[in-house]
């Protein structure tokens, strides 16, 4: 009893602390997408590289990258070298990392004259050179293009700044002061983080903490062997295909998995994925992973702590070359094709094991950067805007409009005001997309409609990670959702019609740029929708009055919004003949 | 004419309607609870009153002020039952509420089916009407009159009680938003009208307008009631003033209500706060974490200096998922920062799927109650462990007002104990220390996770049921002194008796502190202090009696999340943005370890007028004999898991205890409103205001 209650506090002081260093990180970031959507991530580990605890309050796309990379730091710098007062740089994609931009810091915490943990942090820093300004250059080929790459390396030595490293990250960024700032609040978070530690280790002893994290790691392992052995065991296979890789024309590629539940163990065989793009699609191999973790987890008790105890009982086969693990030169920015490709091959492999935690496919990432054309010293500004196609229908309910898979962290929408306050730029439209989830029994949610003008000359670097041209599927029958799409002054003569993927591509000061960004794919036959839900669909503007005939067979009043029963009946029973 | 010699403090809660009666002239207090009537909620207000002013043997005519805190607003959100609502913005935004903004954290993140908080106005409700402003207040499209007319005519069909109109960049230029308000009365000529540009000018266009949009929702119901509340005290013979507590710790004026309803949110929690304010300055303890724990929740406050903390970041109906704020709604007003947790005497205690035992946070609030009460509750609570382990006397509940039954408390338990295999004992522990723990995370939240350690403070514990669980809360943070003030579980009416009137202003002004244009930074500061000033003569307050705090939020330019940084009084001059700007660097170092040495900027400009009330003032206590047996009542089982189970603890009737009074645990202090328990290993004293002290020996 005794101990349980203190492991349940070890546990609440673990996550305190990591969740504190990921507070700290983005509250004194700069870069935009941080501040304004809290892109950031951060952890602890034990000199092991395993795993203690995870902020949770962070998007879970990152996640995993903290969990390799620490074991991929000491290969370089052996924790036996580590001096206290270090603090370590990395973001190689091919060693844990996962882009140029996004950035880690590791600082050991020292007890008696040892590391005895590490405390880390994660955030996409605003610019670190590479084809595009603000970074995610979409036709980047190779990772040269996509900005710095860093090894291991020291910022810190034994307290000690080492300026050189800050000089070559300096002449490397377009924006040097705001790329220093953001990897200045990571190492102000991850000091905070290792002052707790220290804290920790004073009150309880470094033998009883250690004890206590071992215990902590173990729990979380039996829980998670628990739940894995609710599947039933079986090996279940899936894919999905993604569209493009905005570099090669007319070619697709599949990610495949199978997944054996094995008892209280689950492994994850990626072979037969496609090998690696020329396109920057590619997903570095802890990326791939963070997909496949937070896809595993929505089918066990999501209350499971997250630390290394949830890795223990998984293993995976992850063929080198191939989409999910790619090897130099790989570029890997527009990764979350691939990420969420892996995460429905693996929602459609275990919805055969547990149906009832079934979902259709959802929109995916849209992130455009815009970047001022005047690109001289000290006059560039850019900025970056995610916005994230909406959830697919689920086994027992519609999918969330404007709400994006989980894995995102939600919907922490940018102000637009702080936006137009910093940069010459004026929003014009951010709207649901009406009639773009896709019709079920249960509806996909609905996807966005969001509409910027340059005021001044500028490029814009558009990367949708996918799913415009292939839109997230249906499942169980139902349809799918509408595809997205980019296009330069919608309606005008002067209109451009974007491929998905499209680095630097000039603004007139004037032009506005359009993004639509798809729906979630619909569950079960959309004439096995209730028609009151149509027909309230139809009042909230969700979906339009021709929608509902064409695609639920429901007959809407246009005035009353009531449903005209017999009509319906008879317009469904003649679809059910002739579908 | 009788002389107005009487301050009264009410606060309406989930479970109790608290009246404190203050007498200016002999410093003692009267008191009254009793069971709040959720549906009119004005009845136990004056029942209530009556009961207490009969105690003072006092009549309404010399009551000089009455103070209300009132959970109202927070109700009418939670249970969604506020005014329906019409939404007017800027042409292209109209979905931002049903596309909504809201964080996914913790478990959650796992969870394929879960739901996010309803939109605040429907899609049905909303009117897009097109107009635009830029950042610095210009028109760049002007507003269609005729549009928006037509577009009235719509949303007239639909009949909203209320319109919140919120445009992009209207902090910067109302003109926009005044227009369309003109409009408004004009072809909905009924409805109540909250403009954003006068609810709360600052910039980020979704969290003013979800104040706005609260503003409106809780409008119509918040001044009626005030204004019939005031109506029916005036018809009790009340001569003076009648106030509301406001969320930031001030109070406003009732007629000020219509004008600003959602500061009304929040208002109770905010008494309490300040009552544990003023009490740990009587007793020299400027640092205190206040803990209220009333019958459907608990919250910590932190009080540094002699001052609680204010955050601009509150989530109205928000809950604490893994510490963090989720869900709710963004209201940007200044509220007095609490943490809160749903874990009061009323949490009903169950287990779940996995088999584990749960508190909360589900409440058997006033009706149907705790299972002991016997009103017809079922399910076994807090207030039943607290009954079974001893720490409460079935004889002496409410002072012997009202009767609880045992039995009924070990009926309802029992089922949790066949569920557990474990002895309904064994499960009232576990209910009692996993409601010590949900609490400890609420401490944890305003302490820890801000950087703070909770060890340089004294907690100071109110509400009915929280001195029967402080002094178990203070230990899982080696928190040093538990101090307990008299009559406890009327603290947060006390606390209305010693607050001042606060009128609060912002506006926002984007300028590099390098190019500070200090005329207009003083020109902006003048017209927010002038408005404040203003607001408060309008309520009755000597301009002498007007003290005026400015505050400007400043960032690292680039930079994304302000602090609020005081500046000093006087002139505004070169001097104060150098004082504002080093304030800044200096909080920030605190905050975040590292000390850049970037441009600033300045971002929203704050301005908060106090207006100093008379009050009453506390009593002091002579010292008496020294021996508490004097108050000694009788020895009763108690369980104390340290003493290894039930063993004989004193019981003390507190009324009798005399300052410098010390006592050794286990030991029980009762009085009317409330329990204390010393456990084994601590012990009392009483200081002359007869606090309570409780410290580990």
């Amino acid at each position: 009893m005794r101990d349980a209650v203190l492991l349940e506090v070890i546990k609440n002081a673990m996550a305190t602390i990591a969740e504190e260093i990921g507070i700290v990180a983005v509250r004194s970031a700069y870069s935009t997408a941080v501040k304004e959507s809290a892109d950031a991530s951060a952890a602890v580990c034990d000199c092991e590289g395993q795993v203690i605890a995870q902020s949770l309050g962070a998007p879970l796309m990152h996640l995993s990258s903290l969990r390799w990379s620490p074991r991929e730091l000491m290969k370089d710098f052996p924790p036996h070298t580590m001096k206290d007062g270090d603090v370590f740089l990395f973001n190689d994609q091919f060693r844990g990392g996962i882009h140029s931009n996004d950035i880690m810091v590791f600082k050991p915490v020292f007890s008696a004259g040892q590391p005895r943990f590490l405390t880390s942090a994660l955030i996409h820093v605003a610019d670190l050179g590479g084809l595009s300004a603000g970074g995610l250059p979409a036709t980047a080929t190779e990772y040269f293009h996509e900005g710095l790459m860093l090894p291991p390396v020291k910022l810190y030595d034994g307290g000690r700044l080492n300026e050189d490293l800050v000089r070559i990250i300096s002449a490397n960024s377009r924006t040097p002061e705001k790329v220093m700032g953001d990897i200045r609040s990571m190492v102000g978070g991850c000091n905070v983080g290792a002052r707790r530690l220290v804290e920790l280790i004073d009150k309880y002893g470094l033998e009883q903490l250690h004890g206590l994290v071992r215990e902590l790691l173990d729990y979380t392992e039996r829980l998670t062997r628990a739940e894995i052995a609710k599947i039933p065991p079986g090996t279940y296979r899936g894919s999905y295909v993604i569209e493009d890789d905005g570099v090669v024309p007319d070619k697709t590629y599949t990610v495949r998995v199978a997944v054996t539940v094995n008892g209280s163990d689950c492994h994850f065989d990626f072979t037969g994925t496609d090998r690696q793009a020329r396109g920057a699609i590619n997903a570095a191999f802890s990326q791939a992973l963070s997909g496949v973790v937070y896809a595993l987890r929505c089918f066990l008790d999501p209350a499971i702590p997250m630390n290394e105890g949830c890795f223990r009982p998984l293993t995976f086969t992850m063929p080198p070359g191939t989409m999910v693990n790619p090897t130099p030169p790989a570029a890997c920015n527009a990764r979350m094709a691939t990420v969420q490709a892996v995460i429905d091959a693996i929602f459609q492999a275990l919805s055969q094991a547990v149906p009832d935690r079934a979902l259709a496919a959802s929109g995916n990432v849209h992130v455009y950067t815009m970047n001022g054309a005047d690109r001289s010293a000290g006059r560039i500004w850019s900025y970056m805007d995610p916005v994230i196609g909406s959830l697919g229908a689920r086994s027992v309910k519609d999918g969330l409009d404007g709400m994006p898979i989980s894995l995102f962290g939600g919907a922490d929408r940018p102000s637009v005001e702080a936006y137009e306050i910093e940069y010459p730029v004026r929003f014009n439209r951010f709207r649901l997309w009406t009639d773009s989830g896709g019709a079920g029994k249960w509806r996909g949610g609905l996807g966005l409609h969001r509409e910027v003008t340059a005021l001044e000359d500028a490029e814009v670097t558009v990367r949708a990670a996918d799913r415009c041209v292939i839109p997230p599927p249906g499942i169980m029958g139902g349809k799918p959702a509408k595809g997205g799409g980019w296009v330069i002054n919608l309606g005008t003569d002067r209109q451009i019609d974007l491929p998905s993927k499209k680095t630097n591509q000039p603004l007139h000061a004037g032009d506005t740029l359009s993004m639509f960004i798809s729906g979630g794919g619909g569950f079960g036959d959309p004439m096995d929708r209730a028609p009151e839900l149509v027909a309230a669909d139809v009042a909230a503007g969700a979906v339009s009055i021709e929608a509902a005939a064409r695609d639920y067979g429901v007959i809407v009043n246009p005035v009353s919004f009531e449903v005209d029963t017999a009509a319906t009946h008879k317009l469904r029973a003649q679809r059910r003949r002739n579908p | 004419m009788a002389k107005a010699s009487y301050f009264v403090g009410v606060d309406i809660g989930g479970t109790f309607t608290d009246v404190v009666v203050a007498e200016a002239a002999t410093h003692r207090l009267y008191t009254a609870k009793t069971l709040t009537t959720p549906d009119h909620p004005a009845q136990a207000v004056i029942a209530a009153m009556r009961q207490a002013l009969d105690a003072a043997q006092a009549t309404p005519a010399e009551v000089q002020r009455v103070v209300h805190a009132t959970t109202l607003a927070t109700n009418l959100i939670l249970e969604r039952k506020g005014s329906k609502v019409a939404y007017i913005t800027t042409k292209g935004f109209g979905d931002m509420f049903v596309i909504g903004k809201e964080r996914i954290v913790g478990a959650d993140r796992y969870n394929v089916m879960i739901e996010k908080s309803p939109p605040l106005v429907s899609r049905r409700l909303t009117l897009e009407v097109e107009e635009r402003m830029d950042r610095r207040g210009q028109v760049v499209t002007p507003l269609d009159q005729r549009a928006a007319a037509q577009g009235l005519a719509r949303l007239a069909r639909e009949g909203p009680d209320a319109v919140a109109v919120c445009f992009f960049h209207s902090y910067a230029n109302p003109a926009h938003e005044r227009a369309m308000a003109d409009l408004v009365r004009r072809h909905l000529p009924n409805v109540y009208v909250a403009l954003s540009s006068e609810i709360w000018p600052e910039f980020r266009e979704f969290e003013r307008a979800s104040t706005t949009v609260m503003s409106a929702y809780v409008g119509p119901t918040i001044s009626g009631y005030v204004h019939a509340l005031d109506a029916e005290l005036r018809k009790m013979g009340l001569k003076g003033s009648f106030e509301i507590m406001q969320s930031s710790g001030g109070v406003m004026a009732a007629e000020a209500v219509a004008r600003k309803p959602i500061h009304s949110v929040e208002s109770g929690p905010a008494a309490g706060v300040i009552a544990a304010t003023h009490l740990g300055k009587l007793c020299n303890q400027p640092n205190i974490i206040s803990f209220d724990m009333g019958g459907t929740t608990a919250k910590a406050g932190l009080i540094r200096h002699g001052k609680p903390s204010i955050t601009n970041d509150f989530r109205v109906g928000s809950h604490l998922s893994s510490g963090i704020r989720a869900g709710g709604y963004p209201i940007k007003i200044p509220v007095i920062d609490l943490a809160e947790v749903g874990a009061g005497g009323g949490s009903i205690a169950w287990v779940d799927a996995g088999g584990a035992l749960q508190v909360g946070p589900s409440s058997a609030g006033a009706a149907p109650g705790p299972a002991c009460y016997g009103f017809g509750g079922e399910q076994p609570t807090v207030t039943d462990a607290n009954l079974l382990l001893g720490y409460l006397d079935a004889d002496y509940f409410l002072g012997g007002r009202m009767r609880i039954y045992p039995d009924r408390s070990l009926a309802a338990i029992a089922p949790l104990a066949k569920k557990l295999g474990l002895e309904p004992l064994q499960v009232a522990r576990g209910i009692y220390e996993i409601a010590n723990t949900h609490m400890g995370s609420a401490v944890r939240v305003v302490t820890i996770q801000r950087g703070i350690d909770p060890r340089e403070f004294a907690v100071m514990a109110f509400g009915g049921a929280g001195p029967v669980h402080a002094v178990k809360v203070a230990e899982q943070f080696e928190i040093p002194n538990v101090i307990v003030p008299v009559s406890p579980g009327l603290a947060s009416a006390l606390g209305l008796l010693v607050s001042d009137m606060a009128e609060d202003y912002v506006a926002t002004m984007l300028m590099d502190g390098r190019e500070a244009d200090v005329a207009r930074i003083a020109q902006l500061l003048g017209e927010l202090e002038q408005n404040a000033r203003a607001a408060l003569r309008a309520q009755g307050v000597a301009d002498s009696n007007i003290v005026v705090q400015r505050l400007i939020d400043v960032r690292f330019k680039h930079q994304s999340h302000e602090l609020s940084v005081p500046i000093p009084a006087g002139p505004v001059s070169e001097a104060t943005v150098k004082a504002a700007e080093e304030g800044f660097r200096s909080l920030y170092h605190e905050l975040y370890g590292v000390l850049p040495n970037d441009p600033c900027q300045f971002v929203n400009f704050r301005v908060r007028a106090s207006g100093v009330v008379p009050k009453p003032e506390l009593s002091r206590a002579a010292p008496g004999d020294g021996n508490p047996r004097r108050a000694l009542r009788g020895v009763r089982k108690a369980y104390f898991a340290e003493a290894g189970g039930f063993i004989d603890t004193e019981i003390y009737d507190r009324t009798r205890l005399r300052a410098a009074d010390q006592l050794t645990g286990p030991a029980i202090l009762e009085e009317p409103d409330s329990t204390t328990v010393c456990p084994p290993g601590y012990a009392t004293k009483v200081d002359e205001y007869l606090n309570l002290h409780i410290y580990r020996k």
